[in-house]
């Protein structure tokens, strides 16, 4: 018998009870539509988290310098030139910016005004990939000057009480007059730099270093050569700065670094929240074999009379297994139809980009199939073992 | 004139096991049916003729014994070459006709036609011939419970025929009928005999059918008591 007619068949029998279809295909369905839901938001949240490096690139290290409080002889911390010298130690850094980060009260036209200070460089524009609004970033000339530049949080808190061109307008900032020379468009933030240049006015490091006695410089990021063997960029910088300030403890951060440790984490997730659906799937494919157990005994005369009228043990067997197929086929489907729809509306919640990968549902038909068959083949094989005769004897 | 022997049963021995008591259902019974023969078989509940038809229709195997149908000895066979047989040779009618509730009557009728492996469309011609041979071409889409009891006899029967098999098994098909429609369906028995030469072995308690068989077999206590040729 051709298998398309056992197809055939298979449905329009299924269909002939479609209440009990439907509470039978509900474990797989659950299951399927659990693991498709779980690994497409598992992936959205993924491509999210690594969005934030592709506009800034991979090719960054950060340095965290914290006061060793054991060693108070040199409080100050290292200066700018220093900092700044390290570029000597390896050929392989390609830019340094190093910022200070402080809060102090800022007020503007007498309102008080949310937001911190960040003593940048120059090279902070291209190392953070900060674009301007209007205006001009900090460049090597506003040395020890009053300028700064506002961040986009920061320009639509003063637009409340001001209107015109920001530029050229003055904020107070501890007590001084800052002049404001620009203003940063909306900066995408990363997991990978703490500073937050959105909320914060951003001034000349050695401005920063005027207003509290305070700003060290604390933190440093590199852009470095993309070919460049962190590792050992990392022990060049740490030899060379703890040399400088031995009263210092370095922590490093690379993109590189925090790219791998958050796809591990999400593979770690991705398998677990699997290993969640797989065991909704196994309850589902239960549920398949009960139901197919019921039918089997339902069907007894039909069995007798199939195999009087000529069909092997065999196609008893087919004809039961195709029917579990099919009907955790439609499980399958119809659950990888409701995951995705799930994962889409995770997307639209949480405001990612919504995307169909292919591989979940691919995971959520072959798995519900295979369950089909896993859990049809004993009641197919019960089936097919039955005696003709008991199946046709009168009642 | 010899005629050819479809069924050939040489002292065949049925015991069913049921606990520490052997039931013996057949006694060395020895039969030949030849084509083209219109048998009945008759005999009271529990006599064995039931058996008799199951060994006969390769749905249940012998203790002991013989059994060549059409010239093939069965015994060694497998399940599913037992299966091909019954395909191929036989046709079963039965009481409750036994059609499939869920296809109409054309997909019953090509069921066999369907598992020898033809085609939907060259079996459905097959299927609506035989069931115009039967009378109820019009009720080709008709279900089981849409039709009268003979009509599902038909049915059966059209199942049955469409293989084209060496030997009709009807048991008790007119059990579950009326006297009339029964008869109407023991007129087409004998119709298919006379014209088409179908060996038919009928399993009847009714007298009324058996005196309408050519020959008749009567077993009682699992022995063939009388065998007569009216």
């Amino acid at each position: 018998m051709q298998l398309k007619r056992h197809f055939v068949e298979a449905i329009a029998n299924l269909l002939s009870n479609k209440l009990r279809t439907f509470l039978a295909v509900l474990g797989i369905l659950v299951g399927t539509a659990s693991v498709v839901a779980m690994i497409s938001g598992g992936k959205l949240a993924t491509r999210q988290a690594l969005a934030q490096f592709k506009a800034l690139g991979t090719n960054l290290l950060s340095v965290q310098i914290n006061k060793n409080s054991n060693n108070s002889s040199s409080n100050e911390g290292m200066d700018l030139s220093t900092i700044l010298a390290v570029k000597q130690a390896s050929p392989q850094i390609e830019k340094i910016a190093p910022y200070t980060n402080l809060y102090v009260p800022i007020t503007y036209e007498g309102h008080v005004i949310n937001g911190g200070i960040l003593g940048v460089t120059a090279s902070m524009k291209s190392v953070m990939k900060i674009a301007m609004e209007s205006g001009r970033f900090i460049s090597f000339l506003d040395t020890h000057e009053n300028f700064c530049v506002i961040g986009q949080d920061i320009y639509q808190a003063i637009k409340n009480y001001s209107v015109g061109d920001p530029i050229g307008q003055q904020i107070n900032v501890a007590d001084n007059y800052f002049t404001i020379i620009g203003v940063a468009k909306a900066w995408q933030a990363n997991s990978f730099i703490y500073a937050d240049p959105n909320n914060s006015l951003l001034v000349p490091i050695e401005t920063s270093k005027l207003l509290s006695k305070y700003a060290n410089i604390d933190s440093v990021i590199f852009r470095v050569n993309s070919n460049a063997d962190i590792d050992t960029l990392q022990n060049q910088i740490k030899n060379y700065y703890s040399s400088m300030d031995p009263g210092a403890d370095f922590y490093f951060q690379s993109a590189k670094e925090i790219i791998a440790s958050m796809q591990k984490q999400q593979e770690i997730l991705t398998v677990f929240l699997g290993f969640i659906g797989s065991i909704s799937l196994l309850v589902g494919g239960i549920g398949v074999m009960n139901i197919m157990l019921v039918s089997v005994t339902e069907r007894r005369r039909e069995i007798g009379i199939r195999l009087a009228i000529g069909a092997k043990r065999k196609d008893i067997r087919i004809m039961f297994l195709i029917e579990a197929v099919v009907l955790s086929l439609f499980g399958g489907i119809v659950g990888v139809i409701l995951g995705i729809l799930i994962s889409f509306i995770i997307a639209e919640a949480k405001h990612w980009g919504f995307t169909i990968f292919l591989l979940p549902p691919l995971i959520g038909f072959c798995v519900s199939s295979l369950a089909g068959i896993f859990f049809g083949y004993y009641p197919a094989y019960k089936a097919s073992k039955l005696d003709p005769i008991e199946t046709l004897r009168m009642e | 004139m010899k005629l050819l022997p479809i069924i050939n049963l040489s002292n065949i021995v049925k015991i069913y096991k049921s606990g520490s008591d052997d039931l013996l259902a057949l006694n060395h019974i020895n039969l030949i049916v030849s084509k083209g023969e219109l048998t009945a078989i008759i005999g009271e509940s529990g006599s064995g003729k039931s058996t008799l038809l199951n060994i006969i229709g390769l749905l249940d195997k012998p203790s002991s014994g013989i059994y060549q149908l059409s010239g093939i000895a069965v015994d060694e066979l497998s399940d599913d070459e037992l299966s091909v047989i019954r395909n191929q040779k036989i046709g079963f009618v039965f009481q409750s006709f036994f059609l499939l509730p869920r296809l109409n009557a054309l997909q019953n009728v090509i069921m066999p036609l369907i598992y020898r492996g033809v085609h939907d469309k060259e079996a459905k011609l097959c299927g609506m011939a035989m069931l115009e041979k039967m009378g109820i071409e019009q009720l080709w889409h008709h279900k089981p419970s849409q039709m009268s009891g003979g009509q599902q006899q038909r049915v059966a029967l059209a199942r049955a025929l469409i293989g084209e098999p060496e030997v009709i098994l009807a048991d008790e098909p007119t059990g579950s009928l009326d006297s009339k429609t029964g008869q109407e369906v023991m007129d087409l028995f004998i119709e298919l005999n006379n014209h088409d030469r179908n060996t038919i072995i009928v399993v009847t308690h009714d007298q009324h059918i058996s005196q309408q068989c050519r020959r008749v077999v009567r077993v009682h206590d699992g022995s063939i008591v009388s065998d007569e040729v009216n």
